[in-house]
């Protein structure tokens, strides 16, 4: 059963509490957490495997430092979330070259992926990477990460307008290009 | 062809925060036009194969990776007033000393 919001809320502030008392195994409870979902949206953001696995950590070493002054009365998630798609935008900018629309297809699927998770994954990923990366970004945690409108707005630190906006323009590209690709 | 206002009430639709009036409406819109039904079509076509898409496993080694290179939370070794004069503290400093002089010779 998924949690509820307010119950991970609670669970990460006790899991902060603990690491910020000293408690190291804390620290494993917020990776255990936000880890698979971070790097996730990080690879749709970069498009790039090792690039999604270093923005990750990265995220998670600059929240662990700053954590003594990070404001309980926001949501956590948010905070580190908010952190993934900087870093994925910094990283895009640092790269210097364009992002080439086979990144993705590079990235080897799991073995045990059905072919139409995979063929799904490699049209996706190919598509997402088309987008203007602050597009994309919308698109990630509406449709990866499941976020409301809101939640977006809150995350990005942009009107719910612009994320509406954003979101359906993007939208309406990846119906465009996933059109062509497909015929 | 659609309009701003029809466009948006599909894409509110896809994502399910339609008012019952806006929903009433979307239902209206899709019985009268086709090039309404094609692009709701088309969208929940896009949704589902994000859907299909899933998640990804980070790699095995990444949760060790980052829990190697955290820092030691401050509570976790209480600083006393002559904490530096412990023996273990200079050990360390004594250690980083030597390679200090290592690295330079």
């Amino acid at each position: 059963m998924e949690e509820t919001l307010a119950a991970g809320d609670e669970q990460d502030r006790a899991l902060v509490r603990r690491y910020l008392a000293g408690q190291r195994d804390a620290a494993s409870g917020l990776v255990d957490r936000y880890q698979k979902r971070l790097f996730n949206v990080a690879l749709r953001m970069l498009g790039n495997e090792q690039d999604a696995e270093d923005v990750t950590q990265t995220v998670f070493l600059n929240a662990f430092l700053k954590l003594r002054t990070y404001d309980p009365r926001y949501r956590f998630f948010s905070w580190v979330y908010r952190m993934t798609v900087n870093e994925s935008l910094n990283t895009l900018k640092r790269r210097k070259h364009t992002v080439t629309l086979e990144d993705e297809s590079a990235i080897p699927a799991p073995a045990t992926a059905p072919d139409r998770t995979a063929e799904a994954r490699d049209r996706v990923g190919k598509a997402l990477m088309g987008l203007k990366p602050d597009d994309r970004a919308v698109v990630v945690l509406k449709h990866f990460v499941s976020f409301s409108y809101e939640e977006i707005a809150d995350v990005l630190e942009i009107p719910v307008k612009t994320v509406k906006s954003r979101l359906f323009t993007a939208r309406e590209r990846l119906r465009i290009t996933l059109r062509e690709r497909a015929e | 062809m659609l309009n701003r206002d029809q466009i948006e009430l599909i894409h509110r639709e896809i994502d399910g925060t339609n008012t019952p009036e806006g929903h009433a409406a979307f239902r209206s819109l899709m019985v009268a036009d086709p090039e309404a039904r094609a692009l709701e079509a088309d969208l929940r076509e896009v949704t589902r194969l994000f859907h299909q898409a899933g998640e990804r496993e980070p790699p095995p080694h990444l949760k060790q990776a980052i829990l190697d290179a955290l820092p030691v939370p401050a509570r976790a070794a209480p600083r006393t007033e002559t904490g530096w004069l412990t023996p273990p503290a200079m050990v360390r400093w004594f250690v980083s000393q030597l390679r200090l002089v290592t690295a330079r010779t």
